[in-house]
């Protein structure tokens, strides 16, 4: 529009214009930020099968423990009552740990929670600075949590009583940067990365720093360190590269340079490490010098935060997008999919056997006819049940995903479903 | 320090080329839309270079993110600065207009042939009716862009980090800056600010600076409109800021911390007095001051001023050019001297 047909429509002054002008203006600022939501946490905590007990965060901020045979409902944490509704997780990113019948977990409020495993009370809550999006480790009476307020905390069960005491008055260990990554616990000895890039080896018991152990990147440590056999310690992050350490000395026997940031935990076969990073390549490593297996890495059309997964022949990959690929691990080719969830997905995928009766219908369980080839042979009760094997996937916002890794075909009347509270 | 409002007649070369660089920067984003598409255009164009821009201004700063997103709002003001001067300088010359504004309105009862004289007028005085609208269009893109920017760089969420994944270039020097600090005085910069004290911070000098840059206005119904337009923003604003990651309510706050500074540059030391905060409405228009000569005026208006009957201005009036007018609240000091 030129100035003069501005100007000689009638009432239209140049103030009026850019008041106009301003509001509209405005009202696309409003608009856009009303429009492009807030990342908030949603956590993508992946499913922990203990005993006959599912446990999963089926919403944001909310653990549930399930029947794995037709994913029902058994407690959920916090519950739907007055007090319960006071508490916000905000997310839940770990898997829990269970110990006998306690679950404990970190959620993004920055507190460890202990629950009941059989009814899902809740037991003490542990406060620490600040999120907590790790998974925990438990040792001799010990449960240790990395918070992102760069500290490791050694928690003695038995002082939590009702009451945990405050943190500072917990044994813990700096590293000076926050700790995002899972704790790996392997005999008297924690694995902490942190996100300056440091991998900390400390003694379980004093929280001294192993002797001898030094391990420092340039960025930082997301993927969570994974002990590949007992001479290969694998972890990686921010500056894409998957390092194999010496889990002694934390000295480097190879780095592998994928496209962008490793974060989801490799899947270790024999002396391959399958691994994708968030351009959505996906590789297969050979753990004895890292040299990639495949002719060319697989690639997703999204990025891949979840780990892979072997389910017998087919490597199922997930990525962000929804879409799942079933590989063939040997050269990395497709084998079927994508199969499109519909939903994004952040969580590892998890391998569950089940037996599945025919009567089930709601939620994601599957129908006799979704019964796959992948059925369990002799796993069949009174000719009616149908011992199978599935895929669950937690997608973002808490549905439950199921599909049959031998096809990707869904292994229920719907591939995702929303659990009834 | 006040600054004289350039004639059309002396517009410096540079400001036309200006105008080429400015619609060459336009033509260039129009392009990439319709090229790369809007989605994919906006990402490469707007989102991840700002995002890219702030983590390194965050390694500048010593990993300090208030400090590296008011940085980056200096730099981003110095580097408009052109467009805000000019902003500035064409509300200061609209605002010397107004008496003549004021007697073309009451001589001319043809809407069309009034509005040919104040296009006259517009051009004698240097005034650019669009040229109020380029700060606006770049402060709103920023706002919206660096809104976007702050969910993913300090979104405080694991989800947004997997977002800041894909946008940031493939450079060591800024991926050892991640995750950054979100914290910043009281504030956590990926969250809003629940303390109310940084909303009311945008409110309050978003007022200031609309107060500051409000020009006197002869059409009442436009003056009620800018009225309430001082009123308004900073209330948006403010209910935004409550909303919004803190980030970008440090970006506002700078931004029009900027402004008053730069309208202390254009228009003088006059613009900051507190009587022009806090009085309801701009300053009236009629500045007898203010009125450039006969010569000065368009030769229509000449012609046509045997058909009114206003009375012709005083010699004194006829002696102060346009550039060299006060602004409308600075007369009123003046105004008061007279007469003590």
């Amino acid at each position: 529009m030129k100035e003069e047909d501005i100007l000689l429509t009638g009432r239209t002054s140049p103030r009026g214009l850019g008041l106009a002008g301003l509001l509209v203006l405005i009202g696309i600022a409003v608009l856009a930020a009303g429009c492009a939501s807030v990342a908030n946490p949603d956590g993508w905590a992946p499913p922990t099968l203990v005993d006959d007990t599912l446990y999963v965060s089926i919403e944001p901020g909310r653990m549930a423990a399930l029947d794995p045979e037709d994913l029902s409902v058994k407690w959920v944490f916090p519950p739907d009552t007055d007090e319960g509704n006071k508490l916000d997780l905000e997310g839940i990113y770990a898997a829990p740990v269970v110990d006998g019948d306690t679950i404990y977990f970190g959620a993004y409020d920055g507190n460890v929670y202990a629950l009941n495993a059989d009814d899902g009370t809740a037991l003490w809550r542990f406060e620490t600075g600040d999120p907590v999006t790790g998974a925990l480790a438990l040792k001799d009476g010990r449960l240790y949590a990395g918070s992102n307020d760069g500290r490791l905390y050694a928690l003695d069960i038995a002082s939590c009583t009702n009451v945990c005491p405050p943190r500072d008055q917990v044994p813990s260990f700096d590293t000076g940067s926050s700790i995002w990554a899972s704790l790996l616990l392997v005999d008297d000895v924690i694995y902490v990365a942190a996100m300056d890039g440091r991998l900390h080896a400390l003694h379980a018991v004093t929280l001294e720093p192993a002797s001898g152990f030094s391990f420092k990147t340039d960025a930082g440590l997301l993927m969570d360190p994974t002990l590949a056999d007992d001479d290969t310690l694998l972890v990686g992050g921010i500056d894409s590269k998957l390092y194999a350490l010496d889990p002694k000395t934390g000295d480097e026997k190879w780095s592998f340079e994928g496209g962008n940031w490793f974060w989801g935990r490799p899947w270790v076969d024999g002396d391959t490490a399958f691994i994708a990073d968030l351009d959505g390549n996906v590789y297969a490593v050979a753990l004895a010098g890292g040299e990639p297996l495949w002719p060319k890495p697989f690639n997703a059309d999204a990025a891949v935060r979840s780990a892979p997964l072997l389910a017998g022949d087919t490597l199922v990959i997930v990525g962000r997008d929804g879409k799942t690929y079933g590989l063939n691990p040997d050269d990395g080719t497709r084998q079927w999919g994508p199969t499109l969830l519909g939903k994004s997905v952040l969580s590892n995928p998890f391998l569950l056997a089940r037996t599945i009766s025919p009567s089930v219908t709601t939620g994601p369980s599957p129908s006799p006819a979704a019964a796959s080839p992948s059925a369990t042979p002799g796993a069949t009760a009174g000719g009616m049940a149908v011992g199978e094997t599935v895929v669950l996937i937690v997608a973002q916002g808490g549905d439950l995903c199921t599909i049959d890794p031998a096809d990707g075909s869904p292994a229920g009347a719907l591939i995702c479903a929303e659990v009834p509270l | 320090m006040t600054r004289p409002a350039a004639p059309a007649a002396a517009a410096p070369a540079g400001r036309s080329v200006g105008n080429m660089v400015m619609l060459a920067i336009i033509g260039f984003i129009v392009l990439s839309f319709v090229i790369l598409g809007p989605g994919r255009a906006w990402e490469t164009l707007f989102l991840s270079p700002l995002i890219n821009a702030l983590v390194f201004l965050d390694l500048l700063v010593f990993g300090n993110f208030g400090l590296a997103i008011i940085l980056f709002t200096l730099i981003l003001r110095m580097a408009t600065i052109p467009f805000t001067i000019r902003q500035l300088e064409s509300t200061r010359a609209m605002q010397a207009a107004q008496p003549q504004m004021q007697e073309l309105q009451k001589k001319y009862k043809d809407p069309k042939r009034r509005q040919e004289e104040m296009m006259k007028l517009y051009r004698e005085h240097g005034i650019n009716p669009l040229g109020c609208a380029m700060p606006m269009i770049i402060q709103m893109v920023v706002f919206i862009a660096l809104y976007r920017a702050l969910v993913f760089v300090v979104g405080g969420s694991p989800e947004s980090l997997v977002g800041l994944s894909q946008r940031l270039y493939d450079i060591p020097l800024l991926q050892s800056a991640i995750p950054l600090d979100q914290h910043f005085l009281w504030l956590n910069l990926g969250e809003p600010d629940s303390t109310y004290i940084l909303p009311l911070m945008v409110g309050v000098s978003t007022y200031v600076q609309q107060k500051m840059s409000m020009t006197p206005n002869a059409n009442p119904q436009m003056q009620q409109q800018q009225q309430m337009m001082a009123w308004m923003m900073p209330m948006m604003l403010f209910f935004l800021t409550l909303n919004l990651p803190s980030g970008v309510g440090v970006y506002w706050v700078t931004s029009n911390v900027f402004s008053l500074f730069a309208s202390y540059y254009v228009y003088g030391r006059r613009a900051l007095s507190w009587r022009q905060i806090l009085l309801p409405g701009p300053a009236p228009a009629a500045n007898p001051e203010s009125r450039p000569s006969r010569a000065e005026l368009p030769s229509n208006t000449q012609a046509d001023e045997q058909e009114t009957a206003e009375p012709a201005p005083s010699e004194s009036d006829a002696a102060a050019p346009p550039g060299r007018v006060r602004p409308a609240y600075g007369k009123r000091r003046g105004k008061r001297k007279n007469r003590r």
